[in-house]
């Protein structure tokens, strides 16, 4: 049941999308049913259960049986329910207040916010509950960023704010799994961990600071109001139903087990009360419809931090009564401010004052849900509000100490009172500025229009929510069944209440008639009240905090980033060159005593190779010339070449051997860009010796060290005695690429392909280095391109046919016989190689594939090779199929894949870089020097045009 | 013993070359380094047995390891590319490939401004091409 609640929602998030492309902003109309179904089966799940809704579904079942484990309790049920209903309605709301673009990321955003939101309140696996509790993070991230460039800054401090609490709860989730070696919800609270002070201590930190962070809560309240540039509805349900309330959620959570702890009790307080306090005062100030409600909320939520921390059965079960009572007035206030705003174009109360506000249905709205909020009988507000003054006079506390909290609270109800009173005043166009104010900003007198009701689809769901909140109040008893079931849960024993509206006179009674005599005595001397508030600013604010904070984490990061941040590559090489010789030391300082070397490592033929490899390196190093340095550099290339064939991988040196071609190819391809020579001998000579002699002494000793002292490993054992066994490959090394570790050759397949778009973006975005051209006597026979082709031209015609279908054998055959797709792919680029080599001019390029496209097929071959491999059992597994009679192995595919990528680089090489319409077509290069070619030299471009106009 | 020293040297020529100014040198050495990596993959799995890993003809006692020449295999090609890339990086953009003296500090600052600005980079690529 719990699963399909969950799935139904999540239909909402894939239908989000494409309903927002077909439907525009209508989408919500259509996107609030599978929210309100999966509501709907909450409360079937719930009520023909007895109490508690248990489902479990495996997920990592190797670490500690982590599973989509889900529980649905009367806590859960209340919240649960609050998401769904007050998302299904948002949404609704939606379709007529969204403009005409970004329709799909805000349902997308909305959807998956829900999704997450459902997940976070029926999670029974701490680590499902961590999981959901970053994704709101990362949803309510993208629902503020979505609002423009303006919203970028506030997006990224919300972001970093509830980041900080979202690794705060998974330290807290690290040690509860750690101390009780479960990641069951309900396991852990039945656990002896919470007999244990510090580890209790440290989990209470946590998940203090976790919540209050998420909740807005002192000292982390700044991101609420900053996180009003979002859209009305984004806030409705971000401050009624979702991100907020999610902090409320894992306090009520872990509340059976923490209620009645002293740290538990001071922090929940202070940081509640405080919040409160500042919350309802700083309403008092703002003139922005929205952002007053933004400073409510968080003045509220401090109300519902601060029960919790007192944690009495009847704190928590005015805890639940009111964050219900706060859920249904602040949606529907939110909305309604959405509509003023949508229809009047502002939602500042000093320029409504020139509106004629014609809008009964939705001013309606407004002064039930800020009746509500005040607590004005016969709304829920009153009735949870005094349940909340009860809770306070019967705190669990020295009668001292509840005497002035109940004093301090009764203070903040004074002024949830007048600013919901300069909430209603100002939303109706009656804001009075204090007298002697003659600056205050107002609305042109040119716009003293007025304001026409939206249609009924507009204001339906606040009115619902406000209607709710009048009929709840008059007949409390309806909710009594599911906030009993709820504070159970968060108590942690059976608790039965009965709401009502009357209790007769009692204290709590008084106190509620005073706050509201008081507030309405404020209401009438606001002005009074503002010209004192106003010019009163807090000195130092939270924003302001966090601002700094990230601001000195760009400069430390720029501080840091300035060390490597120089273009010559050099610097960059210089650490790890440096940290090698570091390495070798401290193992010769560390590393006493090494098992014996194996016998018969080094053959006699083997010093010729390091006598080879030796003559090139160094000659590599001395070339003066580019050409030369290429040319020797392909010395040592070959050398290791043999080496390969030495070691006896056959695969191996053939790649190599076809490699060293072809990034010789390559490089000649681009040499006329570069100077001839390389510049004059420069001072750091000595330098780069030392550290040469160093790196190579280091690579030396931890190569002669750590190798050839021990048999062949586990896996390798595998392979050799079993690998054929299983695959049916003799070629134990293509075996190994395509079939048993096929996933690491498809990622590298993915690099090849992401290398071959680099240097498409980078050619794209940077101009090639003008062409030196060549210059050669007429007479001389190097002059004609065409003619010096010749004989590469006839020998090609007959080698590359062969040598293409000898690729192809080389492909086929190389499950067994050395080949494979990769050695195939090479030796086909090689043959291709010389078509480009002999072709007579650099105008066009031979082969005109779609080089990118072969890369892109390559990768999904593999990857669809890799899909079929589910259908028996895992992603890649090679399967065999009888076609025709023909024993037909999906890793051959697979290497069929690994070819088209190969050869889709290697030709993306050659055209990109070899022909000018590759490399030259965006930018064409600047026109040759004034100077001529003296006489009798010949450009040979020129002289290569005319060629081909003859050979046509 | 020749194996380690066949890595010492191409790791001395490599790092002898990334002190170098020019683009190709390093580059250069670059594959030298890229060799001596495969050289030390294939030494950690051993060099004393040397015959080719084809099953039916060869005995398993005596066959190559050869996980580390399916290593090797994927890491030439790899390396392969990313000396393409590098070759690409060496011949666009300044009007040589000298890397020396062309210390740009990062800007974050204006970079984190520059992305809330949206360009099409389309159009970004095209106005580059015009200015240069």
């Amino acid at each position: 049941m719990l699963l399909l609640a969950v799935s139904f929602t999540l239909i909402a998030v894939i239908l989000a999308a494409p309903l927002s492309h077909w439907l525009g902003r209508y989408a919500g109309w259509i996107l609030w049913i599978p929210l309100a179904i999966a509501a709907w089966i909450l409360g079937q799940a719930y009520s023909r259960s007895d109490g508690q809704v248990i489902e479990y579904y495996p997920w990592i079942p190797d670490f500690f049986h982590v599973g989509f484990h889900l529980r649905l309790d009367g806590l859960s049920l209340v919240f649960g329910l609050l998401v769904l209903v007050i998302g299904a309605g948002v949404l609704f709301y939606s379709a007529k207040y969204l403009g005409t673009t970004k329709i799909t990321s805000f349902y997308l955003s909305m959807t998956t916010f829900a999704l997450a939101m459902l997940i976070l309140v029926l999670a029974n696996d701490v680590m499902v509950l961590y999981v959901a509790w970053e994704a709101t993070t990362l949803a309510s991230f993208f629902l503020i960023a979505r609002s423009g460039s303006h919203a970028r800054k506030p997006a990224v401090r919300t972001l970093l704010v509830t980041v900080m609490g979202g690794l705060s709860l998974l330290a807290a989730v690290a040690v509860m799994i750690a101390s009780t070696g479960t990641t069951v919800i309900t396991e852990i609270l039945a656990s002896d961990l919470w007999s244990q002070p510090t580890t209790v201590t440290w989990i209470i930190l946590t998940l203090v600071l976790a919540a209050c962070t998420k909740s807005a809560q002192f000292p982390f309240q700044s991101w609420l109001p900053d996180s009003m540039v979002a859209i009305s509805p984004v806030s409705a349900y971000l401050h009624a139903a979702a991100m907020v309330k999610a902090g409320i959620y894992l306090l009520l959570l872990f509340s059976p087990v923490l209620a009645g702890n002293t740290l538990w009790l001071v922090l929940l307080l202070c940081s509640g009360l405080i919040t409160a306090l500042m919350g309802a005062v700083s309403a008092l100030r703002r003139y922005d419809l929205k952002e007053l409600l933004a400073y409510s909320t968080m003045s509220q939520l401090g109300y519902l931090v601060a029960l919790i921390g007192i944690g009495t059965p009847a704190a928590l079960t005015a805890a639940i009564l009111h964050t219900i009572a706060h859920a249904l007035f602040k949606s529907a206030l939110f909305l309604a401010v959405g509509v003023i705003d949508h229809q009047a174009g502002t939602r500042d109360m000093r320029m409504l004052t020139v509106r004629k506000m014609a809008m009964p249905a939705t001013l309606t709205v407004v002064i039930l849900g800020a009746a509500s909020m005040a607590g004005i009988p016969p709304m829920l507000g009153f009735v949870s509000k005094e349940s909340l003054f009860d809770a306070f006079l019967h705190a669990n506390l020295p009668a001292v100490v509840s005497a002035v909290l109940t004093g301090v609270v009764v203070l903040i109800a004074i002024c949830t009172f007048a600013y919901s009173g300069r909430f209603v005043l100002g939303a109706m166009g009656q804001y009075r500025s204090p007298k002697n104010w003659i600056n205050t900003p107002r609305g042109n007198a040119a716009n003293r229009q007025t304001v026409h009701e939206a249609s009924a689809a507009f204001w339906g769901y606040p009115a619902v929510n406000a209607s709710l909140s009048l009929i709840f109040g008059v007949l409390p008893f309806m909710l009594s069944g599911i906030v009993s079931a709820a504070s159970s849960a968060a108590i942690g024993t059976e608790h039965h209440v009965e709401l009502a509206l009357w209790h007769g006179i009692n204290p709590a009674l008084v106190l509620s008639l005073i706050a509201i005599g008081v507030g309405a005595v404020a209401v009438w001397y606001l002005p009074h009240i503002e010209a004192y508030l106003v010019p009163r600013p807090l000195t130092f604010s939270g924003l302001g905090a966090v601002e700094k904070l990230r601001q000195a984490t760009i400069d430390v990061g720029t501080v840091v980033g300035s060390w490597t941040s120089g273009l010559n590559p050099g610097r960059h090489l210089a650490v790890p060159s440096i940290l090698l010789a570091g390495l070798a030391l401290a193992g010769w300082l560390t590393i006493d005593e090494l098992p014996e070397q194996q016998a018969n490592l080094t053959r006699w033929t083997d010093w010729l190779l390091v006598a080879v490899v030796a003559v090139g390196v160094i000659a590599t190093i001395r070339a003066r010339t580019r050409v030369g340095a290429i040319a020797v550099l392909g010395t040592v290339g070959f050398a290791v070449t043999l080496w390969f064939f030495a070691l006896g991988a056959v695969d191996v040196a053939l790649t190599q051997l076809l490699v060293e071609i072809l990034t010789i190819i390559v490089m000649v391809l681009l040499l006329h860009r570069l100077p001839r020579t390389f510049g004059q001998r420069e001072q750091k000579t000595r330098l780069g010796l030392f550290a040469a002699l160093a790196a190579g002494v280091a690579a030396f000793a931890g190569t002669y060290a750590l190798t050839g002292r021990r048999g062949m490993s586990d896996p390798a054992q595998y392979f050799t005695e079993q690998g054929t066994e299983v695959t049916g490959g003799n070629n134990l090394v293509n075996v190994i690429l395509v079939e048993f570790r096929a996933l690491d050759t498809l990622g590298e397949l993915t690099v090849l392909g992401v290398a071959g778009v680099a240097v498409a973006a980078l050619l794209a975005s940077r101009r090639p280095n003008p062409v030196r051209t060549a210059q050669v006597l007429n007479t001389s026979p190097l002059s004609d391109p065409f003619d010096n082709s010749v004989y590469l031209r006839t020998f090609a015609k007959i080698a590359v046919p062969v040598l293409i279908v000898f690729s192809l054998i080389l492909l086929v055959r190389g499950h067994n016989e050395p080949g494979g797709g990769f050695v195939g792919a090479l030796l086909t680029g090689a043959a291709f190689a010389m078509l480009y080599l002999a072709a007579p001019t650099n105008d066009a390029a031979p082969i005109r594939w779609l080089y990118m496209g072969l890369i892109g097929t390559g990768i999904a071959l593999g990857s669809a090779v890799g899909i079929f491999g589910l259908v028996d059992g895992s992603f890649l597994k090679p399967i065999h199929l009888d076609i025709f009679g023909f024993d037909l192995n999906t890793s051959l595919i697979f290497d069929i894949a690994v070819y088209f990528a190969v050869l889709g680089l290697i030709l993306g090489a050659f055209n990109m870089l070899g022909s000018k319409r590759g490399l030259e077509a965006a930018t064409e290069a600047p026109p040759e020097t004034a100077a001529g070619p003296p006489p009798g030299i010949q450009n040979n471009s020129t002289k290569r045009t005319q060629q081909r106009e003859a050979v046509k | 013993m020749t194996l380690a020293l066949t890595v010492a040297l191409l790791v001395a020529g490599a790092v002898y070359l990334f002190t170098r100014r020019e683009m190709l040198r390093i580059i250069l050495g670059f594959v030298l380094i890229g060799h001596a990596g495969n050289l030390i993959l294939f030494a950690a799995g051993g060099t004393d047995r040397r015959t080719e890993a084809f099953h039916p003809s060869a005995d398993p006692s005596a066959m190559a390891d050869p996980l580390p020449q399916a290593f090797v295999l994927t890491a030439i090609v790899i390396a392969f590319s990313i000396t393409v890339f590098m070759l690409v990086l060496a011949v666009t953009g300044d009007k040589d490939d000298d890397t020396a003296g062309t210390v740009e500090k990062l800007d974050v600052e204006a970079e984190s401004r520059s992305d809330g600005v949206r360009h099409t980079p389309r159009k970004t690529a095209r106005q580059h091409q015009e200015r240069s």
